[in-house]
């Protein structure tokens, strides 16, 4: 444990002057301002939508921002997966790191982990700055903390495949921009896949389109299929890595 | 110069890069016509030309994410080498004048991107071919307004070109590139669309049919004067730049 302990903080330390960082803090902080003008501009008449009637302002906000947050935390994900193992590969860092004695899998976790950990931070700064808009937009009702809560916490489930799968990819393919390129196009994709529930359950991209806590979706596909195989592909990625030929 | 273009084309023989170009627009315009087909009923029931339909239901994603962030990956990996092994430091104490240098980098990159809107248009034909698509063929939409599209987003293409040279870090100009394009959908509504090159291409490829987006040749004009600037500030300022 004290191993991966260590691997895990020297993860944090090889990001310590990159750009991940910004782009952890920033990403949130942009997606809650497109969805604080939004509704800064628009609040009144999309109250008086039909589709939306009966819905509280928080709830408004929550359905406004996934449209865009569904799309911008998977692809910022795509890219600190893709750093966090490129970074190695750039500095041609693999045969040191594996030379050393550590165990493989633990390597490979950490990687994940560190993958994992800034994304529940940009999760949960992101609901954090929503909160924040709907105050400052004077929302007239409490600010609704369940909802809040199950927003979040379906999040963390359904991005475990997302960064299972990337990862997988990441820590394989030598070229960082294979593993972008296809995290990019199954995000643009992701709303497609989501449009058939059957066949969003088998595609990682799609299950972020299945967080938002409304009647209307099935949560369920992000909590089980997410954390089903977000395990899934981290445990392939473990196997595979510990077979990697690292010259 | 003809050396310098054989090598920089040398640097991306093994990088994929022409299968990510096309093999990502193949994709987009697959679902297309899955979802064309799918709700076919809906989309051609009130008579409209489905070659027509079948072009917005590939470009509205490959437009909005898909074609930024593929741009933002092609200039990353137009700098990748030089970034990550210390190799301006090599290639510029040749005797290779920096600007042609700094030119063909771009030129490649921006024929790339090229090769990405060609594969699209490709790919929208023979999908319209293999299903069976009647009815007049839209030239202005399947040929002409992916050109346009690919004129519009000439400014991003510059900005993250500039940014890939500048920056030894991948993740900037990526997480720059993909941070701005998202938003483009919001603010293409707004009239400071002309502040916000991301917004360029989703109103060229998609003018005709969302009348929203429609601000007619403005988006070119202020294409080619933008690309041009941001291009010649990045060659004065790579010119001065400190390689050591």
């Amino acid at each position: 444990m004290q191993e991966y302990y260590r691997l895990l903080k020297a993860e944090f330390l090889k990001q310590k002057r990159s750009f991940i960082w910004p782009a952890v803090v920033l990403t949130p902080l942009l997606g809650a301002l497109l969805s604080f003008i939004n509704l800064f501009l628009r609040y009144d008449y999309l109250m008086s939508l039909d589709y939306n009637q009966g819905l509280s302002s928080w709830h408004l906000l929550l359905i406004q921002h996934h449209f865009i947050w569904a799309f911008l935390l998977p692809l910022v994900v795509t890219i600190i997966a893709s750093h966090v193992h490129y970074l190695e590969y750039k500095s041609n860092s693999w045969k040191q790191a594996l030379a050393l004695p550590v165990s493989r899998e633990r390597v490979y976790l950490a990687k994940w982990s560190a993958v994992f950990i800034l994304s529940t931070l940009m999760i949960l700064e992101n609901s954090i700055c929503l909160v924040i808009a709907g105050k400052v937009l004077g929302f007239p009702e409490i600010v609704d903390v369940s909802l809040f809560a199950a927003y979040s916490a379906y999040q963390f489930l359904a991005i475990t495949s997302l960064i299972g799968l990337q990862c997988l990819l990441s820590a394989n393919l030598n070229n960082a921009n294979v593993a972008l390129a296809i995290g990019f196009a199954g995000v643009a994709s992701s709303l497609f896949f989501a449009q058939s529930e059957q066949l969003a359950r088998f595609i990682p991209y799609a299950h972020m389109i299945y967080t938002l806590p409304d009647y209307r979706i099935n949560n369920a596909v992000a909590l089980y299929y997410g954390l089903t195989f977000g395990l899934v592909f981290l445990g392939a990625g473990m196997l595979g890595f510990q077979r990697k030929e690292i010259y | 110069m003809r050396d310098i273009i054989s090598v920089e084309l040398l640097k991306l023989k093994n990088s994929k890069i022409l299968w990510i170009v096309t093999l990502a627009p193949a994709f987009m315009v697959m679902q297309g016509v899955i979802n064309l087909l799918r709700y076919y009923d809906l989309f051609t029931g009130q008579g409209q030309n489905v070659w027509e339909q079948l072009y917005t239901q590939s470009t509205i994603f490959y437009v909005m994410i898909l074609f930024p962030a593929l741009i933002s990956v092609v200039m990353t990996l137009t700098a990748r080498i030089e970034n990550s092994h210390q190799g301006w430091k090599q290639y510029l104490s040749l005797p290779v004048r920096k600007e042609t240098v700094y030119i063909i980098k771009f030129v490649i990159a921006c024929l790339l991107v090229l090769v990405n809107i060609l594969a699209f248009i490709i790919c929208m034909l023979l999908a319209g071919l293999i299903i069976g698509v009647e009815g007049n063929f839209p030239y202005q939409s399947l040929i002409v307004r992916p050109v346009a599209t690919y004129l519009a987003a000439l400014p991003i293409m510059a900005i993250l070109y500039v940014l890939s040279i500048r920056c030894s870090q991948m993740t900037i100009p990526l997480g720059i590139g993909i941070g701005l394009a998202l938003p483009a959908m919001v603010v293409a509504n707004s009239k400071y669309w002309v502040v916000y090159p991301w917004t360029y291409p989703i109103m060229a490829a998609l003018g005709g049919n969302m009348d929203v987006f429609s601000k007619g040749n403005l988006v070119y004009v202020t294409s080619v004067i933008l690309s041009s600037v941001v291009l010649m500030y990045g060659i004065m300022s790579f010119r001065k730049r400190d390689t050591v």
